[in-house]
């Protein structure tokens, strides 16, 4: 049977997802960062009459912790972004991607959220709530025909096309894009818009597919309905699973091992130390006294004095 | 490894949330099941199956034909010979119960239909 496949490959895509962040994560752990490299958006901790950016130059594990939750909730940095043309000698700031990029990421986000829906039952009540907010834009004549619009599915593609169309249209962008960017950005939109085509116009046996998801989540898989989208939507979905932790989408976790961003800015401060330095083992000084013994009791004996032709 | 604590924290947390589905029924103690409708004695307007997945565009059609066209009588597909009166109390005559017929599936499957912002159940003529 041909659904048993997609079961298996569903499986399979989920284990490789979840072994493969894992592995990234621990690679990350494991590689040593021999210097503070913290990049910070502001004035380090210094003088105290000088104002500081206590959260944009942390100086402590618990401001950096703030920065962290900045970075990856708000995109902190890239709200800080610029970008500098040459010919003209200008700096403008770039607030447009910074748009595209968290239109998109929330959107994602809430959109993952909404799919429990599939994987639970009874639905737990967040999730619901979450839904019906996100459903709060009815579009149409009220007498005639209203469609609920999600406001998530606007957003979401707002945010896609947006990022695709910068690599588009952005000269420089385009240059530095490699096949992979766009692979990224286009089995996204595919995955988007297989969910979208299935929401509003190619109704599937939700039933189904609720069927089929809870039978993944309690291991006791059932087949999935043949339907084009659906088995569309689920291939783009392990496929995307699949390529997750070989590729740039990996970023999610690795945000949390980017040495610019998790360390304090506190170098001046507290010594950094490499840690692949061998170990340090100091001398006494007696040790010491023993090694130049000679020498340094001929500057004893002119009393500290160094130099002057002696 | 360094910053042992944190690595494990997140991978920790990264575990507990992507298995969230299987251990929240763990949780919550129970999966419960798709429904088992109770279905009136005889045949609705159309096939089952056909309605069970087409009930809602039905609907629609008959809303958009009543209101922009007056054309109140639906002609049955699967029962020729059949005609229909286009109104949900056509449904409610043998669906006695919103929340024993359409409510089922439709909390069970996390769908939330608008039809009741404006139309009456069988629960509200009751009272």
């Amino acid at each position: 049977m041909i659904g048993y496949l997609f079961v298996g490959l569903f499986y399979i895509a989920i284990l490789i997802f979840v072994v493969g962040v894992l592995v990234r994560i621990f690679n990350w752990a494991r590689a040593p960062v021999p210097l503070n490299i913290c990049t910070p958006l502001g004035q380090q901790k210094s003088l105290d009459w000088l104002p500081r950016a206590r959260f944009d130059s942390p100086y402590t594990k618990w401001e950096t912790f703030v920065r962290m939750l900045g970075e990856v909730f708000l995109f902190r940095s890239l709200w800080k972004n610029t970008k500098y043309y040459i010919e003209t000698q200008r700096q403008t700031a770039t607030k447009w991607l910074w748009l595209f990029a968290i239109a998109f990421h929330w959107s994602l986000l809430i959109i993952l959220l909404r799919h429990i829906r599939f994987f639970t039952s009874p639905i737990p009540d967040w999730i619901l709530l979450l839904q019906s907010l996100d459903g709060i834009l009815e579009v149409g004549r009220p007498e005639l025909h209203m469609v609920t619009i999600l406001v998530t599915n606007l957003t979401i593609l707002l945010g896609l096309f947006g990022l695709l169309g910068r690599r588009i249209v952005g000269a420089k962008e385009r240059a530095i894009s490699l096949p992979s960017d766009w692979l990224a950005l286009i089995l996204i939109i595919a995955t988007v818009g297989s969910g979208i085509i299935m929401r509003y116009f190619w109704a599937v046996d939700i039933e189904g597919v609720k069927r089929f998801a809870i039978g993944i989540v309690t291991f006791n898989p059932v087949l999935p309905p043949l339907d084009l989208f659906f088995l569309t939507h689920l291939t783009l979905v392990s496929a995307l699973l699949i390529y997750f932790p070989f590729s740039k989408l990996v970023h999610a976790a690795g945000i949390l091992f980017s040495p610019t961003r998790n360390l304090p800015n506190n170098p001046r401060a507290v010594r950094y130390i490499n840690p692949w330095n061998p170990p340090y083992t100091g001398i006494s000084w007696e040790e010491y006294y023993e090694m130049y013994k000679d020498q340094l009791d001929e500057i004893a004996e002119r009393g500290y004095k160094v130099g002057g032709g002696g | 490894m360094y910053d042992s604590k944190y690595v494990f924290l997140i991978a920790i947390v990264f575990i507990v949330a992507i298995t969230s589905p299987v251990w929240y029924h763990g949780v919550v103690g129970k999966v419960i099941a798709e429904p088992e409708l109770q279905l009136p004695p005889g045949h609705c307007i159309e096939d089952k199956e056909w309605m069970k997945a087409n009930h809602m565009r039905l609907l629609k059609e008959w809303r958009d034909e009543v209101v922009r066209h007056a054309d109140r009588t639906y002609y049955s597909f699967t029962y020729p010979g059949e005609s229909y009166d286009k109104n949900t109390e056509t449904c409610f005559s043998c669906h006695t119960s919103k929340a024993e017929f359409c409510d089922k599936c439709h909390d069970y499957n996390g769908v939330t239909p608008n039809c009741w912002d404006c139309h009456s159940t069988p629960e509200l003529v009751k009272k």
